[in-house]
């Protein structure tokens, strides 16, 4: 009996998004963890369908799906890329998202607009402001207000037009929204572990002007905002992971059936079995966490310990599937004939991602302890 | 351009381990996925095309159970206007010649310039829809098609023959045309269109609207069976020289060369 009950709507996006993966991804995915740069064509295609507007409203040009539908697609698409599945969960869930909920109408009609049509946002998570090497300074007159310094891990950063930027000002001024040709600006490539084709770069800022225009107020000078942007994507993250876990899982029993030692298929040997089974059962229970956090925010119900939960364990059984994975492939484990060294770069990077295991258990244990 | 696309929705079996049921007439069907008949796609792909030019409309028809009617709201999704589902429930045992009369129950009362089938189904591979429903209807049709213009109610189609040749043929429309996979690329739904397909109304018709009289079974599966796989091993062995003789001479007594 499945637990995990989808409307129509969710069973149908889940279906079709699967066979847009096997037909278009399944072909590509190598060329693209192999050049490790965005993958814009298939990101092209997806946008055609609506996958990086999934949750923006019809009014505005998106699709106006819910969390679970993210969640479907986000989980279908990182089976078997999970770059492509992260680029989607930061367009929806960390630049549309706080657009749609704090931004200003003109703003919303603007940039929801620009993302409807395909253009693709950055988030700059990074929140390591004070760190003297990245000190961001702002320097405001009465004329403008100008901004240095550096800030690592902007997500979608390779090929975004725009960036959302959390800047917490005392006259809660919190979020910027800066288009990419604005002078001042420098991009970097990052070399990560995994996620490579993700497009996480460093941006440096000399002297950047910060337009009013732009900006939107939050309540509490942006650090609700900020919590709220965060835990949303740590449901979309938690598909993601999910999705790389199953990928582990799956190329586990295929490759376990095919592959002989001592005349028989090493999915025969009770040690090959207790790792199916153990990757098996957790990622029962990951999924059970991705679809109960999207459901409660579905809901209008409160989502952020879920999500959190969610995040945590997925992160933890995405790791564990990559290593069970290569363990069960033995030496072809570790080569890049096979993708589960992939899975395992991947699981880890996305692990660590905008919100670390660490600190996850914290936030759960402070929401239990209040 | 009013058009009518036939659906069907098959089990995907490429991957999956195919089992026998216990009446020995039909497969396990509990752990497979379904989908849209992958020439169907094609079908509907040719109407979409054929509408985005002339205008008009599309309705997609499928005789099948109510899991089908997901099937039937992709083909919303991508382009039909409406949908129809023929209650397999209401039918008992069906074959390719009652599918046909029951879908031709049903066309006969719609306005249509083109019907499209796709040319086979992968689960039973019988290509007989398109045909008999042609006949039942009274109107032309044409197989295996590679390409469709329509110009002037005639349609200039390709068929596909043996041997890599293409036959050119104009047939006056209204008309059933099967299709062939290739003959165009598909388009996927858009997220937007699916969810506005989730809701739209499906339909129904089913022994209330279609007498079960007038209906014949004109096959009978007797047996459906997985063929048992004989392995044929021959290891020769001895010198490179005695070994290649050997070889040459198996491969002259079998006819090969």
């Amino acid at each position: 009996m499945n637990l995990i009950k989808f409307n129509n709507e969710q069973k149908l996006i889940q279906t079709e998004i699967r066979n847009f993966a096997a037909a278009e991804l399944v072909p590509k995915v190598d060329e693209i963890e192999k050049k490790g740069v965005f993958p814009t064509d298939i990101i092209n295609k997806l946008s055609d369908l609506g996958v990086l507007s999934l949750t923006i409203p019809e009014k505005y040009g998106g699709a106006g799906l819910d969390a679970t539908s993210l969640c479907t697609t986000a989980e279908e698409l990182s089976k078997v890329c999970a770059s492509v599945g992260t680029i989607l969960v930061v367009n929806n869930c960390m630049v549309a998202f706080p657009i749609m909920k704090y931004a200003e109408e003109s703003q919303k009609v603007y940039y929801l607009d620009k993302i409807s049509r395909g253009e693709i946002g950055a988030y700059i998570c990074d929140p390591e402001i004070d760190l003297s090497e990245k000190k961001i300074r702002i320097k405001i007159s009465d004329d403008n207000c100008l901004i240095s310094g550096n800030r690592d891990f902007v997500l979608n950063g390779e090929a975004a037009n725009f960036y959302v930027m959390p800047v917490l000002l005392s006259n809660g001024k919190a979020f910027y929204l800066l288009e990419k040709g604005l002078a001042g600006i420098t991009i970097r490539k990052t070399e990560v572990l995994g996620v490579r084709p993700a497009g996480i770069v460093s941006l440096n800022f000399k002297e950047t002007e910060l337009e009013d225009e732009f900006c939107f107020v939050v309540e509490d000078n942006g650090e609700k905002a900020l919590i709220e942007i965060r835990d949303y994507s740590n449901i979309g993250f938690s598909a993601v992971l999910i999705g790389i876990a199953q990928a582990a899982l799956s190329d586990s029993i295929k490759y376990s059936k095919e592959r002989e030692q001592f005349r028989r298929s090493i999915c025969n040997f009770p040690m090959i079995q207790e790792m199916i089974a153990e990757m098996k059962v957790k990622i029962e229970a990951g999924r059970f966490l991705v679809y109960d956090a999207a459901a409660k925010y579905d809901n209008g119900l409160d989502y952020s310990l879920a999500s959190r939960i969610a995040r945590f364990y997925c992160g933890e059984i995405a790791v564990f599937s990559g290593i069970k994975a290569v363990q069960i492939f033995g030496g072809y484990g570790y080569t890049k004939d096979y993708p589960v060294e992939r899975y395992l770069r991947d699981a880890k990077t996305l692990q660590l991602l905008e919100a670390v295991p660490y600190e996850l258990k914290l936030n759960i244990a402070k929401e239990l302890l209040k | 351009m009013d058009i009518i696309v036939c659906i069907k929705r098959v089990p995907q079996t490429a991957e999956a381990k195919v089992e026998i049921e216990s009446s020995g007439k039909d497969i396990v069907k509990d752990r497979l996925t379904f989908d849209m008949n992958e020439s169907d796609m094609y079908a509907l792909e040719e109407a979409v095309l054929l509408k985005e030019k002339f205008g008009g409309t599309i309705i997609a028809i499928s005789l099948s159970c109510s899991d089908a009617e997901d099937t039937l709201r992709i083909a919303l999704a991508k382009g039909a206007d409406t949908a129809i589902r023929i209650k397999a429930e209401d039918f008992d045992e069906l074959d390719g010649y009652k599918t046909a009369q029951l879908l031709s129950a049903v066309i006969k009362d719609i306005h249509f310039d083109v019907i499209f089938t796709g040319c086979i189904a992968t689960d039973d591979a019988y290509s007989q829809i398109g045909a008999t429903l042609a006949e039942l209807l009274g109107i032309p049709h044409a197989t295996l098609l590679t390409n469709i213009e329509v110009i002037d109610s005639i349609s200039h189609v390709h068929r596909e023959l043996e041997g890599g040749l293409q036959e050119h043929i104009e047939i006056s429309i209204p008309a059933l045309f099967t299709i062939q996979t290739g003959i165009n690329v598909p388009r996927y739904a858009s997220l937007i269109a699916i969810r506005r397909a989730a809701g739209k109304e499906i339909k129904l018709v089913g022994q209330n609207e279609i007498s079960k009289d007038q209906l014949l079974l004109n096959t009978q599966i007797e047996e459906l069976f997985i063929p048992p796989v004989a392995k044929q091993v021959k290891i020769i062995t001895g010198s490179p020289g005695e070994v290649s003789k050997e070889l040459a001479g198996i491969i002259r007594e079998k006819g090969l060369i």
